[in-house]
């Protein structure tokens, strides 16, 4: 179930009257079954897998709450295995079996492993990791573990960010699924006004946008060098749009529901250096990274040259949680370079507007490596961009469109930053100036949006 | 309680968000600026709904009709001039075929839009090699125009599989505004000088990208609307005659008791190899097959006297001259079926 589909507006206008019409102690299963209804929509069957994952770091949680227990550090490799094998298995292994079989031919040995084509569960990455995330914190001892299996379920399912995200924390979100909610004006809104903005940046500027990305990253062969170009900047207005819109619709719905989830994006493209930028985009997963990765292997604790390393691993490791695919796992380690070189190299003194335009195309760079379908394409258009850079007539085009498209959200972005990254800035705007913007939005979105439930590209992470 | 601290933070952040009252009234004045100024100043392009309207406008049951029903291709080659002399004086002929058609639309415009007291002959349905298989979207604004409402049923059965396009015939049904949205994009984008940036449904073509081939979250197939059901035909191209469009039309024609003709329409010949025309020929016979199965008859134009490679302008368009060959080949077909249909009664 889309959350651009009318499908899923009816079904949230079911599930939020019944939950307005429920008492606290009937909204938590409610939520829960809204939850496995939602996510069932797709294919009842992989609903077994959050059942799975959900199980396991429930019990691994109650096993880890005593600390006194002996083997913890088993009950922990339970959780990390059962969810990290799901992941492998469901994610990764057609990919490694594909590549050990390409290996295995370049040796001239042609007993190769059969591929099992496995279709890869919708969100399963954002659940796992999240799921893993609260049996890590109770080993370490950061949280209790949660006693109440309908929270905890809710905690691993909860529809609006279940299948996309914000990876949530369960110190944050675990309290707020079992206290009594009351949802007040002022949730409704503050949730209309991001689900506006959610659906404006997904349905009228990214999906637009995507149209333009497709005809040189899915063309035969780049129109030319400029076309490249154009299509970079489109496919990472589009990724951020299509993402962080998924995200403010994900925020306005737990907002209807009485439920604050976290700020996942905050105004990437106006970062001023590569670990900027991961302060600003996709929040919630570099923070978990960070949390559950980086600082474990080390962090910044042993030394530059580890500290380097560990950089390098988890940004890779972070790429390839996006999909079994090397261009992920090169932009992964893009990422890892530019970050490691950053602290390896001393500080520049530039203008801080320079620093964003030069972050902004190293962002830029990043995701033409994420967009293309392997790596020799990649190679092939930065090498077009690089011999023919020089704008043609047919490019007039598709500059007027990205122009077109970006025009209100880069304005907006840009105001937001410069009132010092104001995310609520349109809610703080004269409500006649809001109405006038919302009442644009709205018809962005039913004339110029794209049809038929177009999927979030983060969907299939 | 997280409720209370949010609201109250929302207030000490200084918002002043609109209301869900005022954003009610944003939304419902917008969407109902916008119905009303589609409804009062856009005339969509609709030829099939035009040629439907316009039949049955005179349709009165005086006159023995034949209808030639067709795409574009029905439309250029078939002269329905020449047809109506060859078929003599007893009959008048109307020519239906429309860019862009297809079964369903045929079929919406016959039954929606003939008269019942209108005294139909005969139907006749030239097809090109892909016309029976052109697919369209249930929610296209061309058969939403054609479509009662009685006509969500079928349309939701013959072409929907999941919820969502459920949801969209009802929407573009119910309101002209989303029904003709993608015009609207088209107008908007045109008047900044730039092409459309219409999509087609389905799956994201990085979605495709990143799968490497392999299918992604279920329901998620490139397929998309999913046309698959009823009977499968192979044809030439790979692609499979799907007959559940085919079953409606022949079923209302025996409904309304119209002798309904088939007929494909020639190709230039050696343009193809062996193995494809072998396939045509096979998907000639199917359909063939089933339009009998129906009640309907079927009657092949591969071979068309007279007809030669010279009269060809392309692969399937001829010049005039082919087009009165054609146009005569289809008149001694029609007749006998006519005369058959007499025969009958």
């Amino acid at each position: 179930m889309l959350f651009n589909s009318l499908v899923f507006v009816v079904f949230f206008l079911v599930v939020y009257a019944l939950y307005r019409g429920a008492s606290h102690r009937a909204q938590g299963p409610l939520l829960l079954l809204a939850s496995y209804a939602f996510y069932g929509w797709w294919d009842w069957r992989f609903l077994s897998l959050i059942a799975l994952s959900t199980a396991v770091d429930f019990g691994v949680g109650l096993a880890l709450d005593d600390r006194s227990r002996r083997h913890r550090k088993l009950w922990l490799m339970l959780s990390v295995g059962v969810n990290l094998g799901i992941l492998a298995t469901f994610k990764y292994l057609g990919f490694f079996l594909t590549e050990v079989n390409q290996l295995l031919a370049l040796t001239g040995y042609d007993g190769a492993y059969r591929v099992i084509e496995l279709v890869l569960p919708v969100g399963l990455s954002f659940y796992t990791f999240q799921s893993m995330g609260y049996s890590i914190d109770v080993y370490r001892g950061r949280i209790r573990a949660c006693r109440d299996p309908v929270a905890f379920a809710t905690f691993v399912a909860f529809f609006p960010q279940l299948v996309a995200g914000p990876i949530e924390r369960s110190d944050r979100l675990i309290p707020q699924l079992r206290e009594p909610r009351t949802v007040t004006k002022g949730h409704m809104a503050e949730g209309s006004h991001l689900l506006l903005w959610g659906y404006y940046k997904k349905l009228y500027v990214a999906d637009n946008l995507g149209v333009i990305v497709a005809t040189v990253f899915d063309a035969p062969a780049p129109p030319g060098g400029f076309a490249v170009l154009i299509a970079a900047y489109a496919f990472t207005w589009q990724i951020y749009c299509d993402f962080s819109g998924y995200s403010d619709i994900a925020r306005g719905l737990a907002k209807w529901l009485g439920i604050d989830l976290v700020v996942n994006f905050r105004l990437p493209f106006f970062a001023a250096s590569p670990a900027e930028v991961w302060r600003r985009w996709h929040i919630s997963l570099s923070q978990w990274l960070r949390d559950y990765l980086y600082i474990p292997l080390g962090g910044n604790r042993k030394g530059e040259l580890r500290t380097q390393l560990n950089l390098l691993t988890t940004m890779v490791l972070g790429g390839l949680w996006h999909g079994a695919n090397w261009t992920f796992v090169a932009w992964g380690a893009y990422h890892g370079g530019g970050l490691a070189l950053q602290r390896a190299l001393p500080r520049l003194r530039i203008p801080r507007w320079l620093a964003v335009v030069l972050t902004f195309h190293f962002t830029v760079l990043g995701f033409l490596i994420f967009r293309a379908h392997d790596l020799g394409q990649v190679v092939t258009l930065v090498g077009t961009f690089l011999a023919d850079p020089l704008p043609r007539a047919a490019d007039r085009e598709a500059v007027t469109q990205l122009a077109t498209l970006l025009a209100v959200v880069g304005v907006i972005e840009w105001v937001q930053h410069r009132r010092g990254d104001d995310l609520d800035l349109l809610m703080k705007l004269p409500r006649p100036v809001q109405a006038v913007l919302y009442a644009f939005f709205l018809s962005c979105i039913l004339v110029l949006g794209a049809t038929y439930g177009q999927q979030f590209i983060y969907f299939q992470f | 309680m997280a409720s209370s601290s949010s609201t109250s933070s929302s207030e000490s952040r200084g918002l002043r968000a609109l209301g869900l009252g005022p954003l009610a009234g944003v939304l419902v004045g917008t969407f109902g600026l916008l119905e009303a100024g589609v409804t009062l100043a856009y005339d969509a392009p609709s030829p099939m709904v035009d040629k439907a309207t316009g039949y049955a406008a005179t349709a009165d049951g005086s006159t023995r009709d034949v209808l030639v029903v067709g795409t574009c291709l029905a439309e250029q080659i078939i002269d329905p001039a020449q047809l109506g002399r060859q078929l003599g004086t007893d009959v008048v002929v109307h020519d239906l075929s429309t860019p862009a058609g297809s079964v369903l639309l045929w079929t919406l415009a016959l039954k929606n839009h003939v008269p019942d007291d209108a005294d139909v002959a005969l139907v006749l349905l030239p097809y090109g090699e892909s016309d029976l298989r052109t697919r369209m979207n249930p929610w296209e604004s061309q058969v939403m125009d054609l479509a009662g409402w009685a006509d969500l049923p079928l349309l939701s059965e013959l072409s929907c599989e999941d919820a969502g396009c459920n949801s969209e015939l009802l929407l573009r049904k119910a309101s002209r505004a989303f029904r003709y949205r993608g015009y609207l994009a088209n107008w908007f984008w045109h008047a900044l000088g730039t092409k459309s940036l219409s999509r087609v449904a389905g799956q994201d073509s990085l979605t495709q990208a990143r799968a490497g081939g392999r299918q992604l979250e279920p329901g998620t197939a490139t397929a998309g609307l999913g046309w698959q059901s009823g009977q499968p035909s192979a044809a030439p191209g790979g692609d499979e005659i799907r007959f559940d469009d085919l079953q409606v039309l022949l079923d209302l024609a025996q409904e309304r008791d119209w002798p309904l003709l088939f007929t494909d329409l020639p190709m230039r010949p050696e343009q193809r190899d062996a193995y494809w025309l072998q396939q045509r020929a096979q998907a000639r016979e199917a359909t063939a097959e089933f339009v009998h199965g129906g009640g309907g008859v079927h009657r092949s134009m591969a071979e068309v006297p007279g007809l030669e490679r010279d009269h060809f302008t392309d692969e399937v368009h001829v010049s005039m001259e082919g087009g009165r060959l054609i146009t005569t080949q289809l008149a001694r077909l029609a007749r006998q079926v006519l005369s058959d249909a007499d025969g009958g009664e």
